[in-house]
């Protein structure tokens, strides 16, 4: 071999990553011509968000001695804190869909290209799909802000590059871990799980006083806010001034992280690189693994087409905690407002209760969407059901009550809890959680597109569409459930507005069948 | 299995198809007429892209014909699709079925919309699985399946209702050689007792075997149908097998 393999290796690995971001699905190849190509593309999307947003905060500075001062150096810490598990729950899921799914591991592991250098690439290019967006957001401000006289700044990029080869090793580091602990069967799920759990620890975490409870309801960045406003003396160990100071480019915090980094991945790839490939083996034996169900389910569909549709919708959904997880990531974002909500109900504070509500119809519509794709347009076997004695629309009537079934189950309680505590609101938020949640599945129904259910997380590339109106319907009926717990009369025009775009959504049962293909 | 509750005697033939047509920028299907008869099995050649497959989506109200009309049993499958429906199990060639869900499941959910009561479902599933080597896996999760396994599993699925019309597109792909006759076996038991399938087929050795009449199709137009010994002599002396009047027909149809 001519070339280092490493080299050719990580070649490869940029390219495969790179047409994996240009696609919004790995290892497919775009067919279809672009008129403008994605770099272009970026390209005009940063210079638009510099010159809107990048110049001016970049002019506003200039000049300026940027100060430690207590609010940057807690703000700095909180953010990369907030950041870290955002991109270790996507190096996590990359490390083991490495492990499992990539087809290629079986050809670079059957060359003469030693194990390690195989993982040091893979890891490299889990790097470069963590950081690579972070990246690009910082490109139209820290760029401005070194031309107006702060290229200090530039550091922030040397710490996003760090950030991202820490959040690899970690990620694999943890994904061995779990292969080694609970076996290679079910590592895939739990990494999914866990992975989802990490993303949202931060918000989970800041919101800890909200949900566990205390004297004054606030979360983290409430508390801070009004610190800061207030004058309080903030304290803090010297320690979390370093991510501040790596920022603003000392050498000394700056080279230590990117050391750490450095270290930290180089030594989770040596220790794992002489494991890895058998980890892979036992993973690609594990997924053609046998997994015995209860085998005794006479007549558990029944012999009711519309029930037995939703008890299976039901079922695919309860064996795929993976994309549940992904699901109900979104309840736990949804679970601090709940508790935010309640806790001003009890406390008679109106203005909280009236967002609050509308806050909950808002993201009750946005989980029915998600539902709604599952079971209506990711369907496994859409020719089966096509071909069955049972019209089209009772399929989908079917498949919509099947994707309210468990967003019920999940706003029940908060409901409730609301009626009894804010009488008015409860009912309204209610009434604003279902109307919300039936509009999003509708849309979903109307608007579907064919998809699979391994791409849940990209349903949404290739439907602007359809992302789009549900966005705007479930804003608009935020608004009509915020409104009408106010009292506001002003709550008939938004839920006019909201079914009016519902009327010019809709699609006749033809027209839908024409779109996916069927008729 | 006995002869299907949809049992016509000699009624209506269990497909008629006048005029179908179909386009996708270019014609797929051209007018096709098509018969197929009680307790026959009727084979559908043709090269690729001949419109076999849109033919037959076609006929169980899968795609749209923009002209024509499909009779099965007599039913107006275009005004009535769901009483047609009924009749039918299609088999389509790639195996889409649901990966979470067990084999045995999977029957009882198929056999769930086409109405079939619990009981009669159960048994029937176990007979299936059991005559297709399945039943020991009935508790496995059919993402662990082979192709091969996904394949008799959707076998089963259209069989789960007894159906009187069984149509396959490609039954035997990804198929071992010992199930491939197994599946083969079962085609004939279904038509020897009075029931029709309709199946598409490259491998024209089974065509020759196992078809009653043959129907060859390209360019989605009907150039040639009988039995294999009608279609032989009409091809001419020294065409000796399926495949010889096959390639025969399709290379030069204005012979026929």
């Amino acid at each position: 071999m001519g070339r280092s393999p490493l080299l050719l290796l990580l070649r490869n690995e940029l390219r495969v990553t790179w047409r994996t971001l240009e696609s919004g699905r790995r290892g497919r190849v775009r067919t279809r011509r672009r008129r403008v190509p994605m770099p272009v593309l970026i390209l005009v999307l940063l210079l638009v968000i510099a010159v809107l947003a990048g110049v001016p905060a970049a002019r506003a500075l200039a000049g300026r001695e940027i100060a430690l001062s207590p609010p940057f150096v807690v703000l700095s810490a909180v953010a990369l804190a907030a950041i870290f598990p955002l991109m270790l729950s996507q190096t996590l899921v990359a490390a083991v869909d490495g492990l499992y799914a990539r087809g290629d591991l079986d050809l670079l592991l059957s060359s003469p290209v030693p194990p390690r250098q195989v993982l040091i690439v893979r890891a490299l290019g889990m790097a470069v799909t963590a950081g690579t967006l972070f990246f690009l957001i910082l490109v139209p401000f820290l760029i401005p802000m070194a031309l107006w006289g702060h290229p200090e700044l530039l550091s922030g990029f040397l710490i996003a590059i760090g950030m991202a080869l820490l959040a690899a090793a970690v990620g694999l580091a943890l994904a061995m871990l779990l292969f080694r602990v609970i076996g290679p069967r079910r590592t895939r799920t739990i990494a999914q799980v866990v992975g989802a759990f990490i993303g949202a620890a931060f918000v989970l975490g800041a919101n800890l006083p909200n949900i566990l409870g205390s004297d004054r309801a606030e979360s983290l960045w409430s508390s801070l806010a009004r610190r800061f406003i207030e004058g309080d003396t903030v304290t803090y160990p010297h320690i979390v001034e370093w991510p501040a100071r790596a920022i603003v480019g000392h050498p000394l915090p700056l080279l230590g992280f990117l050391l750490l980094a450095v270290v930290v991945f180089a030594a989770v790839t040596w220790v794992i690189g002489g494991r890895f490939a058998e980890d892979s083996a036992a993973a690609s034996g594990a997924d053609t693994g046998r997994r015995r169900r209860r085998a005794t389910g006479s007549g558990s569909f029944g012999a009711n087409a519309f029930r037995a549709m939703i008890r299976k919708e039901l079922r695919l959904l309860a064996r795929d905690p993976g994309l549940l997880s992904h699901v109900l990531l979104r309840v736990l974002y949804l679970l601090p407002l709940a508790f935010i909500v309640l806790r001003n109900a009890s406390d008679d504070q109106d203005l909280a209760v009236t967002m609050g509500a509308g806050a909950l119809a808002f993201l009750s519509s946005q989980l029915a969407g998600s539902l709604a794709w599952i079971t209506v347009s990711a369907e496994d076997a859409p020719a089966l059901l096509a071909a069955a004695p049972m019209p089209a629309g009772q399929v989908w009537r079917a498949k919509l009550a099947a994707s309210m079934i468990p967003l019920a189950a999940i706003l029940v309680v908060p409901l409730i809890a609301l009626v009894v505590l804010a009488p008015w609101a409860g009912i309204v938020a209610a009434l604003g959680c279902a109307a919300a949640s039936l509009s999003s599945g509708m849309l979903h129904i109307w608007l579907q597109k064919p998809g699979n259910r391994r791409d849940f997380q990209r349903r949404n590339s290739g439907a602007l569409g359809l992302t789009l109106i549900d966005l705007a319907v479930g804003a608009v009926w935020a608004l009509t459930t915020g409104l009408a717990a106010a009292g506001q009369l002003w709550f008939l025009l938004a839920a006019a507005a909201a079914l009016v775009i519902l009327w010019f959504a809709r699609r006749p049962e033809n027209a839908i069948l024409e779109r996916i293909g069927v008729g | 299995m006995a002869a299907s509750e949809f049992d016509t005697g000699s009624g209506p033939p269990p497909l008629a198809v006048r005029g179908l047509a179909k386009a996708f920028g270019r014609p797929a299907v051209d007018g096709l007429d098509l018969t197929v008869h009680r307790g026959e099995l009727y084979a559908l050649l043709g090269p690729n892209g001949a419109g076999k497959t849109t033919t037959l989506r076609m006929v169980t109200g899968l795609l749209k014909p923009d002209a024509g009309a499909i009779r099965v049993f007599g039913i107006d499958a275009l005004a009535n699709p769901r009483e047609a429906k009924r009749r039918i199990a299609w088999v389509p060639d790639e195996p889409l079925l649901y990966d979470k869900l067990t084999p045995l499941e999977y029957l009882e959910f198929v056999a769930s919309l086409w109405e079939v009561a619990p009981a009669t479902a159960r048994a029937r599933a176990e007979e299936l699985l059991t005559a297709l080597g399945l039943w020991e896996q009935r508790g496995d999760r059919c993402e662990t399946f082979s192709r091969g396994m996904k394949q008799k599993t959707v076998l089963a699925g259209a069989l789960i209702h007894d159906p009187p019309l069984l149509i396959l597109d490609e039954p035997l792909t990804g198929l071992d050689a010992g199930a491939a006759r197994l599946v083969k076996d079962m085609i004939e038991a279904r038509t020897a007792v009075g029931n029709t399938v309709i199946l598409t087929t490259h491998i024209l050795e089974v065509a020759e075997r196992l078809a009653d009449r043959i129907g060859i199709i390209a360019h989605g137009r009907l150039l040639a149908e009988g039995t294999f010994a009608e279609l032989r002599e009409r091809a001419g002396e020294g065409q000796a097998t399926l495949e010889d009047v096959f390639l025969q027909l399709v290379s030069d149809p204005e012979a026929v």
